[in-house]
């Protein structure tokens, strides 16, 4: 299954390209989300770990974008959790099938992973 | 002091409140990046180090360090999330017990103990519920014995703790 992780933060994007690779996954990291949707013009993924709070366009924006491009496309958002309840909300009503709260344990992340390739 | 110069002090005292609100959501976004390195970085360091070594038990350390922070991150996000959440139904036993669960993750107790007894169901806003609840609990905190137990009792729409009360 091959995952687009987009996080400014390269530590964050770094870790948890590792934490998919070890698990079994064909991840691949880029740092915003424009250069998500360039990569996502030339290649299939299966599913998308994107963050919320990034310079530019925001995850929720990414997904509104996803949603008029790759409707059938999955995304899991991750979030700091505390600072935009609005933009979460907002990321549930554009049906993102995940939400994961930073920090998150490399169980977390596989269990949020698995749950979100195996929906619908 | 005069009804003006209260209210004056009253709203200079809102804004601060409303600014350090401000600062900690925006302090709790700053941690948790980090934080996703540092655990995600000693729980991979940990399975590529031979378990009973002295790196292995530092980095084991350096985890479970991590592993505390992050739960007090977690419990004051869950805290301000619920601030958002509309009036709903929810159990009051409950509410006690998350209250308990945040003081104890986030602020010194030492060795005070706590329970909570009784349960009802109540319609309440569940953040306001929980900030109240918090506020008894610490008041309580503030008068308790060090070794003392504080127990939250439950009876129909009212808390109490010691001599404190919240009434929903």
């Amino acid at each position: 299954m091959r995952i687009l992780v987009v996080d400014d933060e390269p530590s964050v994007r770094n870790l948890t390209v590792e934490i998919l690779r070890r698990s079994g996954y064909e991840p691949h990291g880029v740092p915003t989300a424009r250069r998500a949707l360039d990569l996502l013009d030339e290649e299939r993924f299966d599913l998308i770990v994107s963050d919320v709070m990034m310079p530019g366009m925001t995850g929720v924006e990414l997904l509104y974008e996803l949603r008029r491009r790759q409707p059938d496309l999955r995304v899991i958002l991750m979030t700091g959790g505390s600072e935009e309840p609005e933009r979460t909300t907002k990321a549930v009503a554009l049906g993102a099938v995940g939400l994961l709260y930073k920090p998150f344990s490399h169980a977390e992340l596989n269990e949020a992973v698995a749950t979100a390739l195996e929906s619908d | 002091m005069g009804i003006i110069e209260r209210v004056a002090t009253d709203a200079d005292a809102a804004r601060a409140l409303q600014t350090l609100g401000l600062l900690t959501r925006g302090a709790l976004h700053q941690i948790s990046n980090p934080l996703v390195g540092l655990l995600g970085s000693a729980e991979l360091a940990l399975s590529e180090t031979e378990p009973g070594t002295k790196l292995n038990a530092r980095i084991d350390l350096t985890h479970r360090t991590g592993l505390e922070i992050a739960e007090i991150v977690r419990a004051l996000q869950a805290f301000i999330r619920l601030q958002d959440e509309p009036e709903r139904e929810l159990s009051l036993g409950a509410a006690a017990a998350d209250a308990v669960a945040l003081v104890s993750k986030v602020l010194p107790v030492h060795d005070t103990e706590f329970s909570v007894s009784g349960d009802a169901t109540v319609v309440a806003r569940p953040g306001e519920t929980q900030r109240r609840l918090v506020e008894l609990l610490v008041a309580e905190l503030g008068r308790a014995e060090r070794g003392a137990t504080i127990t939250l009792e439950v009876h129909d729409d009212v808390v109490t703790a010691g001599g404190g009360e919240v009434r929903l």
